[in-house]
């Protein structure tokens, strides 16, 4: 510290002045003043239990709704009203939610596709428990197909046949079985019966559907 | 202060946390320098009691408005500006009420010594209640709160010259009424 920044002293004045520094506040002072002051503390220690318990609340509470929330989810599917073959087992059903079911198959359709896919009935039961297995699809993308055509190809298929004349459509359909394309062909003759349920089907494909 | 000990600041932290043993400190430490200036600038013991409880009550239920600067100069700002404001509305006596300070037997000193040490100590202490306010505020903040030259300026709101200038006013006041004790 440079002289320029110290402040004039007098050290007489300054023993003077030190000799006589006896007083100080009294014990009734001190008290009254330590105990606003552990008041004060008391709060400020006080000051969190306000938030951390509403916190420890809403995070009780998360903890708990949520599983009732996933149960829900699997209750109301379980009431919806089921396709009936579709709804055959529990684990089809939870296919089903992960795969968006053909908009023009018809049911039996359906079940046939799956029936490609899904293993015998005895899988049922060594099926993991609902819950384990939604965490599954949630983690895993990768499944099982459920059919060798991809469906996006069947959904194309679908929507290009729709606009095509049922004479049209048929002669497609009799090329895609003379191409041994057999499940391309059953899923569009099904697209094909449900879109005009009424048409006479030419006998060779009638033969043909008697045969599969 | 030792390196061990927790400073000024890091105490008020800790009180501000819910420490009530780091206040005691802290309120060990400014207990006689805050009271002495209060009474020293009050010259009145009534009145350092009051202002005493008063800058207290600031320091604990306004910590939120320390600016983590000094805690000294904090403290001492505190006193500061209630004097002024107790000043300002008339209320505080200027007068020293000496039958109210209570002086110790210093061991060691004859009788005749003791007595003159008190006379001059009571003197001073009546001189000081006698210089201008400004001087008397300079004088105090150095000899009781140990504030820099710097501090002082900023408290005060004045240029250092200004500051070292009044100091050197109040000191000749002093050693020129008190020139016997000296």
């Amino acid at each position: 510290m440079s002289e320029s920044d110290k402040l004039p002293e007098d050290s007489e004045l300054n023993r003077l002045y030190r000799s006589g520094r006896h007083e100080a506040p009294s014990d009734a002072l001190d008290q009254a003043v330590l105990s606003e002051a552990r008041r004060a503390t008391a709060k400020y220690r006080n000051r969190w239990i306000v938030p951390l318990s509403s916190a420890a609340l809403i995070l009780l509470g998360i903890g708990l709704s949520l599983p009732l929330i996933d149960l829900d989810i699997y209750d109301e599917h379980q009431h919806m009203p089921a396709p009936a073959p579709q709804a055959e087992s529990i684990y089809e059903s939870d296919q089903a939610l992960q795969k968006p079911a053909l908009p023009t198959a018809p049911a039996s359709g359906a079940v046939e596709l799956r029936n490609q896919a899904v293993p015998a009935p005895q899988a049922d039961l060594a099926a993991p428990p609902r819950m384990e297995q939604r965490a599954k699809a949630k983690r895993a993308p990768e499944r099982e197909p459920l059919r060798e055509v991809p469906e996006a190809v069947l959904q194309s298929i679908d929507r290009e046949q729709s606009d095509l004349t049922p004479e049209l459509w048929l002669a497609e359909i009799e090329a895609l079985i003379a191409s041994g394309q057999d499940q391309a062909a059953r899923h569009s003759l099904n697209g094909f019966m449900s879109t005009y349920p009424d048409y006479p089907l030419p006998e060779s494909l009638l033969i043909w559907q008697s045969g599969h | 202060m030792s390196d061990e000990e927790p400073s000024d600041e890091a105490l008020f932290r800790l009180f501000r946390k819910g420490d009530d043993r780091a206040f005691e400190t802290l309120y060990q430490r400014y207990r006689q320098t805050l009271y002495l200036f209060l009474l020293r600038s009050a010259s009145s013991a009534g009145d350092a009691d009051e202002l005493y409880q008063d800058v207290w009550s600031r320091i604990i239920t306004a910590g939120k408005q320390f600016d983590g600067g000094s805690f000294k100069a904090y403290a001492f700002r505190i006193a500061r500006n209630l004097i002024i404001d107790r000043h300002r509305r008339g209320s505080l006596t200027l007068v020293t009420d000496l039958a109210t300070v209570h002086e110790p037997v210093q061991p060691g000193k004859s009788m005749e010594e003791q007595l003159q040490d008190e006379e001059c100590s009571e003197r001073m202490k009546r001189q000081i209640g006698q210089l201008p306010a400004e001087q008397r505020e300079v004088f105090l903040l150095k000899e009781e709160a140990g504030l820099t030259l710097a501090q002082i300026a900023a408290m005060v709101d004045v240029g250092r010259e200004t500051v070292k200038s009044r100091m050197r006013y109040a000191l000749k006041q002093l050693r020129k009424l008190l020139e016997e004790c000296l």
